[in-house]
């Protein structure tokens, strides 16, 4: 097969959370349309790497295969993106993959992730309903707050803002933009309103919103365009706020 | 199943299909798993789910076949029309281990409130 049909692509791979990460090459045909994840279930039909060694299909997380689930975010060409977006025409080639560095590798690339869940817990992002009666019709929300809202609740927590971000690392503790966004979802949120004490609180102290340098690599690399930055500075604001007038009311 | 068990249905093809399915069902006794490792290993969970899907398919693929007419998204081009006198039911399928196919029954759809008339986008009401 002549070279300028086929596409090479480069994974590095780790068969467990404890043994060292190696490099495998692998060699595709070319397909017009075709995207990582697709390439990445093309090697598993029939695993063998470029140079004819038989291998293990890639372990990787994948779900909606159309960028709205937020599993198969990985490092395509170094940078953090959804592999099911990422277009094998549209990329440099070779392709590199490698899974997320700043979360611990399950297998190849698949990465544990939950530390957005805890960070997401921690910040008490949900509407405070139990279910256990009917409260009836909730509060009606005005379009321009729905403007507002809607951008914010796109949040796929593919943790890309995480990964890019030069802050979040074991020695701040940084919750990351993503669990800050949803902060500010969820405190304009008619009813979420209730726990904008505790939320704005939670995000006080160690690993706080303070720990945010400015880099704005967050906004940059989100995969949904959510306006990190601005829900930065507006959670900022109000953190600031709470802050201060904690001082007075002891 | 991509081709011949999605909205254009042709009775032929639904047949070859169901054939391709059990010999894909008699291959899958005989299946090789490419990566043996304990650990994470995404092959076998595949290979779990491969057995339920191809018994799936097979409900759609049969039972696309039994209903001689086109309904809602689904259209036979040998049937053009809805066929209420016959097939105003809904397909209920369960699976039969014994025989290791599925089994089909049909449950008349309740029209007591609403009678059924011509899904009609031509003319009004």
């Amino acid at each position: 097969m002549a070279d300028n049909k086929t596409v090479i692509i480069k994974i590095k791979r780790q068969a467990n959370p404890d043994s060292k990460a190696y490099w495998e090459e692998f060699e595709l045909p070319q397909t017009p349309g075709r995207n990582v994840t697709s390439a990445l279930m093309e090697i598993a039909v029939n695993p063998v790497t470029r140079d004819g060694k038989k291998t293990t299909p890639i372990t990787y997380d994948a779900n909606c295969l159309e960028e709205v689930c937020g599993s198969c975010a990985m490092l395509v060409n170094g940078k953090a993106r959804m592999a099911c977006s990422a277009l094998l025409e549209k990329l440099d080639h070779p392709v590199k993959l490698e899974p997320f560095s700043k979360f611990p590798v399950v297998r190849d690339l698949a990465v544990d992730r939950s530390v957005l869940f805890e960070d997401l817990k921690r910040v008490k992002a949900w509407v405070p309903i139990d279910g256990t009666y009917d409260l009836g019709p909730g509060p009606r929300v005005t379009m321009q707050e729905q403007e507002v809202a809607y951008p914010l609740s796109r949040c796929i927590s593919c943790c890309c803002c995480m990964e890019a971000c030069p802050q979040f690392n074991e020695s701040t503790d940084f919750v990351g933009a993503a669990a800050i966004s949803q902060v500010r979802l969820f405190n304009t949120h008619p009813t979420g309103k209730a726990l904008k004490r505790e939320r704005l609180a939670a995000l006080m102290g160690d690993g706080g919103i303070q720990e945010c340098g400015y880099a704005q690599n967050c906004v940059e690399i989100c995969p949904k365009d959510i306006p990190l930055t601005r829900s930065i500075s507006e959670v900022g604001r109000e953190v600031m706020k709470q802050a201060i007038g904690d001082l007075f009311r002891r | 199943m991509t081709r011949d068990c999605t909205v254009i249905r042709y009775n032929k093809n639904l047949q070859q299909t169901d054939a391709k399915l059990v010999e894909l069902l008699q291959r899958f006794e005989h299946i090789n798993l490419s990566d043996r490792s304990q650990w994470a290993n995404t092959t076998i969970v595949f290979a779990r789910h491969l057995y339920n899907m191809l018994q799936l398919s097979r409900v759609i693929a049969q039972g696309a076949a039994m209903r001689n007419e086109s309904r809602g998204a689904h259209y036979k081009p040998e049937f053009p029309e809805r066929d209420d006198k016959n097939w105003l039911k809904t397909t209920k399928a369960s699976f039969a281990p014994d025989a290791d196919e599925p089994k089909f029954e049909f449950e008349p759809v309740d029209i007591s409130l609403i009678p059924p008339r011509p899904r009609r986008y031509d003319v009004t009401k």
